[in-house]
C-alpha cells in the first residue's frame, strides 16, 4: 500500500495507468473503500494538483477545473448567475458537507448507488462482469426505464451531470497521446454487453475540465428532483430543463432527464416538439408525453414513469415562469 | 516528478487540531474519525454510519464543514481540524453551543457534537457575505487570500432546516435545533 501526492498531471495519468487509486474529494471512493468494493493498492490524492479553478471567459463560456469543490461551482456568482440550472442541481445533491468536499469532476465519475452494486455478497455484472444481476429479477422504481441492456439496468444518479448534459458542456480529458474533449452526453456509456464501463475514460485518461458553452448562459431553466423527503437523498426521477423563449414561442429547448437511465437521457422527441412553437399548456403536456416514450413498462415502474412525466411538466413550466418574470 | 512515496502505508502527517500542531504517522487508510478519536483521544467526535449519511462526524476542516468518516488523515496533511473539543474558550461554551443548550436541540446527544459543528460551519460562512451577492472579483483573488467560501442562508425556518439537512437526528429534535441555529445566526447578525 502506498500513498502518494500527485504534483503534475503527468503524474496522475501514470499513476491510474499503473492501476492507482485516484482520490479527489473522497466522498464516493472512500465509500466504496468502506464498503470493501475498491481495494487500493496505491492510493494517489490529487487536489495538489492545482485543478480547482472556475474561470469565466471573455466569451461567455465557463471552464471549470476538475477538481473544484461542489459547493465552490453551486455558490461562485458567475455559475449561479448564468448558468443558474447547473447551481441549482447541484444544490439539491447530497449536503452541504459533502458538497463542500465533494469535486465536480468526481461528482461526474462517481459509480452507481444500485443497492447489487454495493453489496459485496451480491453478484453485479457492473462490478464482476459475468456473475449476473439480481436487479433483473426483481423490478423496481429504483432501476434504469431507459437504455436498459440484458446485463444490468443501474442508473446514474448525478443531479450535476443531469443539468451539466441540459446545458450542453463537454469534458476535456488527458491521458498519454495528450488531450481530447468529448461531448458529456456520449461521455457516459450505456451498459450494453460492458456494463462494467461507466464512461469513455481509458485506463490512462485523467479529467480536466468541464467547459459549459456561452450559447447555454442565461436560458430560462428549472431542475425538478423528485425523491422520497425532501433533502438529502439521491432522486427517484429528476429534470433538468432549459428553454429560450422569444416572443411567446420556444427558440430554444433543453429537456435531459436524471437517474432514469445509465447516463442522463435526452429527450429528443419532446425538445423538438416545443421547438419553433407557441409555449403553452397543451404543448408542454404533449412535451412531457413523449419524454416517457419507449420507458421500460411493468407495474414495478409505472410509478417511476409518471414520476418522470410529472418532472419534466413540472420543470417545463418552472423554466418558462422563470423566463416570464424576468 | 516530485511525489512523496511511502511503504507499508504509513504517512506522516502534521494537522492543526483545536489549535495544537499535532505530527503523526498514520496508515494512509485511517480516517480522520479514527485519527481523531483513538489516535488523539478526542471522542467527542462521533461514529454514525460510516458512509456519509447522518453527518454525526461533521468537523471544520479550514473552517468548513466536513465528513471526517469520508476524509483520510492523510489527506487533510497541513490543514487545520476544529472538534467540538475545540469549540469552547476555556469554560465558555461557545454562541452556538449555549443556543442549543438554550432551545434543547437534543435528546440523547449522539448525533450533537455533528450537529453543533455543522452550525458553526454555517455560521462561518453564511455571514454579512452570505447573504450578499458574491462581489464578481472574488474570482481573481489570489488562491492564499481568497475568503471562505459563502453558503447563502436565509433567516427562516426552512432555509436553516435545508442547510442542516446533511446532519440526521435519530430522536428528531429538528424543531429544537432549527431554533438554536436560528438564534445562533440572529445573536451573530446583531453583533455583525
Amino acid at each position: 500500500m502506498m500513498f502518494e501526492r500527485a504534483e503534475f498531471i503527468e503524474d496522475a495519468i501514470h499513476a491510474k495507468s499503473s492501476g492507482a487509486t485516484l482520490l479527489a474529494g473522497g466522498t464516493s471512493v472512500v465509500d466504496l473503500m468502506q464498503l470493501g468494493l475498491e481495494i487500493p493498492s496505491k492510493l494517489t490524492y490529487l487536489e495538489t494538483l492545482g485543478l480547482d479553478f472556475i474561470e469565466h471567459q471573455p466569451n461567455g463560456a465557463m471552464v471549470v477545473g476538475s477538481l473544484c469543490h461542489q459547493s465552490r461551482l453551486a455558490h461562485d456568482s458567475g455559475c449561479a448567475e448564468r448558468f443558474p440550472l447547473l447551481s441549482e442541481a447541484i444544490l439539491s445533491g447530497a449536503s452541504p458537507q459533502i458538497r463542500n468536499m465533494a469535486t465536480v469532476g468526481g461528482n461526474l465519475l462517481q459509480r452507481t448507488r444500485c443497492s447489487s452494486f454495493r453489496d459485496f455478497a451480491s453478484p453485479c455484472n457492473k462490478r464482476k462482469p459475468g456473475s449476473g444481476c439480481p436487479a433483473l429479477e426483481a423490478p423496481a422504481r429504483g432501476y434504469a426505464i431507459f437504455g436498459r441492456s440484458e446485463n444490468c439496468i443501474a442508473t446514474f444518479p448525478s443531479d450535476q451531470a443531469t443539468a451539466l448534459v441540459a446545458l450542453h458542456a463537454s469534458v476535456t480529458v488527458r491521458g498519454r497521446v495528450g488531450p481530447r474533449t468529448i461531448p458529456l452526453e456520449q461521455f457516459f456509456l450505456l451498459p450494453g454487453d460492458t456494463p462494467h464501463r461507466d464512461n469513455d475514460l481509458a485506463c490512462d485518461e485523467v479529467l480536466l475540465s468541464i467547459h459549459v458553452a456561452a450559447e447555454s448562459a442565461n436560458l430560462n431553466s428549472a431542475y425538478v428532483k423528485i425523491r422520497d423527503r425532501q433533502s438529502y437523498v439521491f432522486a427517484i426521477a429528476s429534470a433538468a430543463v432549459a428553454l429560450r423563449i422569444e416572443q411567446g414561442r420556444v427558440t430554444f429547448a433543453s429537456i435531459v432527464m436524471g437517474s432514469v437511465a445509465a447516463r442522463p437521457w435526452r429527450a429528443t422527441e419532446s425538445e423538438s416538439a416545443i421547438l419553433n412553437g407557441p409555449a403553452t399548456d397543451e404543448t408542454f403536456e404533449h412535451a412531457a408525453r413523449l419524454a416517457i416514450k419507449g420507458a421500460h413498462r411493468v407495474p414495478e415502474t409505472e410509478g417511476k414513469i409518471r414520476l418522470t412525466k410529472a418532472a419534466v411538466l413540472e420543470a417545463l413550466y418552472r423554466a418558462y415562469r422563470g423566463g416570464q418574470s424576468r | 516528478m516530485d511525489l512523496q512515496m511511502e511503504a507499508a502505508g504509513m504517512v506522516p502527517v502534521t494537522l492543526t487540531i483545536n489549535g495544537t500542531v499535532h505530527s503523526l504517522e498514520v496508515h494512509a487508510l485511517t480516517t480522520l474519525l479514527i485519527t481523531l478519536r483513538e489516535h488523539l483521544g478526542l471522542n467527542g467526535t462521533k461514529i454514525g454510519c460510516g458512509h456519509g449519511q447522518c453527518g454525526a462526524c461533521t468537523v471544520l476542516i479550514d473552517g468548513q464543514r466536513r465528513l471526517s468518516c469520508l476524509t483520510f488523515a492523510a489527506s487533510v496533511h497541513g490543514k487545520s481540524v476544529t472538534s467540538i473539543e475545540g469549540l469552547a474558550d476555556g469554560p465558555n461554551l461557545h454562541p452556538v453551543q449555549q443556543a442549543f443548550l438554550r432551545h434543547e436541540g437534543f435528546q440523547c446527544g449522539y448525533c450533537t457534537p455533528g450537529q453543533i459543528l455543522s452550525a458553526t460551519g454555517l455560521l462561518r460562512n453564511c455571514g454579512r457575505l452570505g447573504r450578499e451577492p458574491v462581489p464578481p472579483s472574488l474570482g481573481a483573488v489570489p488562491r492564499a487570500a481568497r475568503p471562505l467560501l459563502s453558503e447563502p442562508c436565509g433567516r427562516t425556518r426552512s432555509a436553516v432546516a435545508e442547510a442542516m439537512s446533511g446532519n440526521i437526528c435519530r430522536c428528531g429534535a429538528y424543531e429544537q435545533i432549527v431554533s438554536a441555529v436560528l438564534e445562533a445566526m440572529e445573536l451573530e447578525d446583531a453583533h455583525a
